[in-house]
């Protein structure tokens, strides 16, 4: 099989691009650039610069970032299929994550002046690339809210009540009977929180 | 009224072209706000977008991170597309922050926009993308910047957090006519007590 069909191949498999015909698979394929990776090997750098996004087509990556105490977040694994890179190409700024090779992986690449010359050219696909740029990012600001929540939710304290001054009786205010020790087991929250704990340290 | 002038002033919108705005502004509804106006509320289900085009709005999300505003929202800003792209909840809570007018775009318009590839439809999923990578960022900064470990608990507030909660805890009981019970259900937000209570 030629190098060619081969290619064509590869972006059928992945499903963004699986119902296009062979005509605007090669559009596709004319745009793109192909980078095969070694497991370890770095594929976008924290805070370097760069203007391409990538489809993945073999292999799988690990997205990560480093937090301000030093230590590597991994944010989320990438595999066949999958987008990456296309916050820096549509939006210019420096790379938000580390992103690694697991196993031997080849992805294809779209710069960004690719990605403008298809909008002219053939804004059909243009259009798909773009929309699935929306998709992901959608998708991946849900999951990082959900991982926050999910991570920094504190076990002994309930989340702070919605409620609007007037509207108190709705929480448990009857559990509160005279000043809580300071290592109550369950601590109250809000501001009768905050004065069991005064009290406790006076 | 909005008019082409006031969209054509609006820096997020300068690629568009005249027509393209005119196109814009017949497809959405003028909408006035009013200061402390909910526009979205979080947890609610999504049935239009907005653009703002006078004003400012405060978007906030009560999450693990506590209730956080996570962005003031300037002239040329979408708003609650989210919920439109992934037909979730609301993620976050939108007030208006002072008078102002916003266009709406009902779920039927933002999907055919999203599902079009003119070049007013490019344009605009342009202007989406860039605004879903944006608060992207801004949450993985959050995120960085967040405690790996929970606060204690059982610490005993420093003095000077304290003087601070209390000097606003009186000023804010006195005005709303509240006793210390009833301020319980409150929502007290560390980093914006020396700021004064929010409502």
């Amino acid at each position: 099989m030629s190098t060619f069909v081969e290619h064509r191949e590869r972006l059928r498999r992945v499903p963004l691009l699986s119902k296009l015909g062979d005509r605007d698979l090669d559009t596709v394929r004319a745009c793109l650039r192909w980078k095969t990776l070694d497991p370890g090997q770095v594929l976008f750098r924290e805070r370097e610069a760069g203007d391409t996004m990538v489809l993945v087509t073999e292999g799988s990556l690990v997205v990560s970032v480093l937090h301000t105490d030093g230590t590597e977040v991994e944010l989320a694994q990438a595999g066949v299929g999958q987008l990456l890179g296309e916050m820096a190409c549509l939006d210019p700024s420096p790379r938000s994550a580390t992103v690694m090779a697991l196993e031997p992986t080849v992805v294809a690449e779209l710069s960004r002046d690719a990605l403008t010359a298809m909008r002219s050219a053939a804004p059909a696909l243009a259009s798909l690339f773009i929309g699935e740029v929306i998709r992901v990012v959608t998708q991946r600001l849900r999951e990082l809210e959900a991982k926050v929540d999910q991570e920094l939710q504190t076990p002994t304290e309930e989340p702070p009540p919605k409620a609007v001054p007037g509207s108190a009786a709705s929480k448990g205010t009857s559990s509160a009977t005279g000043p809580a020790p300071a290592l109550a087991a369950t601590p109250r929250a809000g501001f009768l929180g905050w004065i069991d704990r005064l009290r406790g340290a006076g | 009224m909005i008019t082409l002038a006031d969209l054509r002033a609006l820096q997020p919108l300068r690629e568009y072209t005249d027509a393209e705005l005119e196109m814009l502004l017949g497809a959405a509804t003028e909408r006035a706000l009013r200061p402390g106006q909910v526009v979205c509320r979080q947890g609610d289900l999504g049935r239009s977008c907005y653009l703002l085009v006078q004003g400012s709005l405060e978007v906030r999300r009560e999450s693990g991170l506590g209730n956080q505003v996570v962005s003031t929202m300037r002239p040329g800003s979408l708003v609650g597309q989210i919920a439109l792209v992934d037909r979730w909840p609301r993620g976050a809570t939108v007030r208006a922050l002072q008078d102002g007018v916003m266009l709406e775009l009902t779920r039927d318009v933002f999907e055919r926009l999203l599902a079009a590839c003119s070049p007013l439809a490019l344009r605009f999923q342009h202007q989406l993308a860039i605004t879903g990578i944006r608060h992207y960022r801004d949450a993985l900064r959050r995120l960085a910047a967040a405690p790996r470990e929970a606060p204690n608990l059982d610490e005993r507030p420093s003095r000077d957090s304290l003087v601070g909660v209390l000097s606003v805890v009186q000023a804010s009981s006195t005005e709303w006519g509240l006793s210390v019970e009833e301020l319980d259900a409150v929502e007290f937000v560390a980093q914006e007590l020396p700021r004064g209570p929010k409502r």
